[in-house]
């Protein structure tokens, strides 16, 4: 009871605990970091005018759901192009040194084959490697089953993997 | 079949660090074992660029004010209107009626156009061949009203107001849009403020001067307009089937519009004024390329 949303204080809380996470979410989908700041702070701002009937422990819920619903369906067709900050240091570990898996060429194209996957395809798989939110957390954010979020993933897996084959078949 | 769903499940035990010793130099030797490796080592070494947490909160008080919680905080300035206004019955023959389950019902017929003021002092401009009710008893609680047809809306400060129709339900969070809802069409535009416009599965956030088309399936495509204020003087399309526009044209003179030679699914986009049919004839006729022959309360399209 004490844990209201509409205490400022525990309104930043979870500012802090789910804001990173949620913009991130938004621009695995739309591709622009401005946007997805926008959205995931009407998001908060929905969360505040609905402080008294939202409790703590399902705020991230409600925001990722809210969020979801303001995304705003006409961008859904544009091309998303997402870049990301890299590690630019060699990998010490090589699994199979016939394939040049670690080159510029090799990032640029993963890249491009993230931004290719379906919606729902890209957000789970990125929401998983680079916030690092585990399967059920995802589930349960986007309120399916964790089987499903399974399926997206090892099909995002394979769909990038289909990608990379072609890149090296290029290559030879 | 069994193999490739061994393989996906393998995957994901795989990512749950859930592999036996045996298990992983099984899959390590499998096919495409190298590629995943290289895909995953290097994803999981990227990042978004990081929010900057102190400046965005800081945004986000500027955007959301820290005062009482307020269910609309948009344009709150035009929604304070003086009920001045009663009801204005501007057309001929109006239903108003008030039956046992508190339902209020406004109703106008072709030609006739309706200013109703609402139990809050919002303004709806009901226009021809259009119906809206809601309920009285409810509304201290949810302003929520139905329509059939097309109306302009001017929402006042105070608890969610929505506006259902055939294709989808608009919520509004500001003050002055307007509906076109016919059996195969419906737009949302919003004038002023901001409206949610929820259809089948989605929603779309409409701010001044954008609007939106529902289609029969539900689905929705944006548009910006060009002139953002409301004018009575004139109906707007964008890229509406002729025949929805024909029937709009007809609602608002009275008169019946006779198009069997006319192929009126092709889109018209533009306005027509009204100020008279002739000119409002004139220009979906110039536009789109037809002639028209008027006889008495007939129009034939050809």
């Amino acid at each position: 009871m004490d844990n209201s949303i509409c205490e400022e204080d525990i309104y930043h809380s979870a500012y802090e605990a789910h804001a990173g996470k949620l913009r991130n979410f938004m621009y695995y989908r739309c591709g622009d970091l401005d946007k997805a700041e926008d959205l995931m702070q009407e998001a908060f701002i929905r969360l505040w005018e609905n402080c008294k009937k939202v409790i703590f422990e399902k705020a991230k819920s409600y925001l990722f759901t809210t969020a979801n619903r303001l995304f705003l369906n006409q961008i859904e067709h544009e091309k998303v192009v997402l870049s990301f900050e890299k590690y630019s240091q060699p990998q010490a570990e090589v699994e199979d040194p016939e394939f040049q898996l670690r080159g510029k060429e090799f990032k640029a194209a993963l890249e491009k084959a993230i931004a290719d996957l379906p919606t729902s395809q890209r957000e789970v798989f990125l929401m998983n490697r680079i916030d690092k939110m585990p399967f059920e957390e995802i589930a349960d954010i986007q309120g399916v089953s964790v089987s499903a979020v399974h399926k997206k993933i090892y099909k995002a897996l394979d769909r990038l993997r289909k990608s990379v084959d072609e890149l090296r078949n290029r290559k030879i | 079949m069994s193999n490739t769903r061994d393989h996906n499940e393998t995957i994901i035990r795989w990512l749950n660090g859930e592999l036996s010793e045996d298990e992983f130099a099984n899959f390590k030797k499998s096919d495409g074992y190298a590629q995943y490796k290289a895909i995953l080592d290097e994803t999981d070494s990227w990042s978004v660029q990081p929010l900057d947490m102190a400046a965005s909160y800081k945004k986000l008080m500027d955007k959301r004010g820290s005062g009482e919680v307020k269910v609309i905080a948009w344009y709150q300035t035009s929604a304070f209107r003086v009920a001045a206004v009663l009801l204005m019955l501007l057309g001929a023959l109006i239903y108003f009626t008030v039956d046992s389950s508190a339902i209020v019902k406004y109703k106008t017929d072709l030609a006739e156009t309706l200013e109703v003021m609402l139990p809050d002092s919002s303004q709806v401009y009901l226009g021809p061949a259009s119906f809206l009710s809601y309920d009285r008893e409810a509304w201290d609680d949810v302003r929520q009203i139905d329509l059939e047809g097309m109306a302009y809306f001017e929402v006042t400060h105070g608890n969610p107001f929505e506006v259902s129709f055939g294709q989808g339900t608009v919520v509004v969070h500001g003050t002055a849009f307007e509906i076109k809802s016919f059996d195969d069409y419906a737009s949302v535009t919003c004038y002023d403020g901001k409206v949610e416009v929820v259809a089948g599965d989605s929603s779309v956030m409409l701010t001044r001067g954008k609007g939106v088309k529902i289609n029969l399936r539900y689905k929705m495509r944006a548009f910006d307009f060009q002139n953002s204020r409301w004018s009575e003087n004139s109906t707007r399309f964008n890229q509406a089937p002729l025949s929805v526009v024909l029937s709009s044209l007809a609602a608002r003179f009275g008169v019946s519009v006779t198009s069997d030679e006319v192929d009126t699914k092709r889109t018209f986009t533009g306005a027509f004024t009204h100020s008279s049919l002739e000119d409002a004839l004139n220009t979906v006729c110039t536009t789109m390329g037809l002639t028209y022959e008027k006889n008495g309360d007939t129009v034939i399209l050809q």
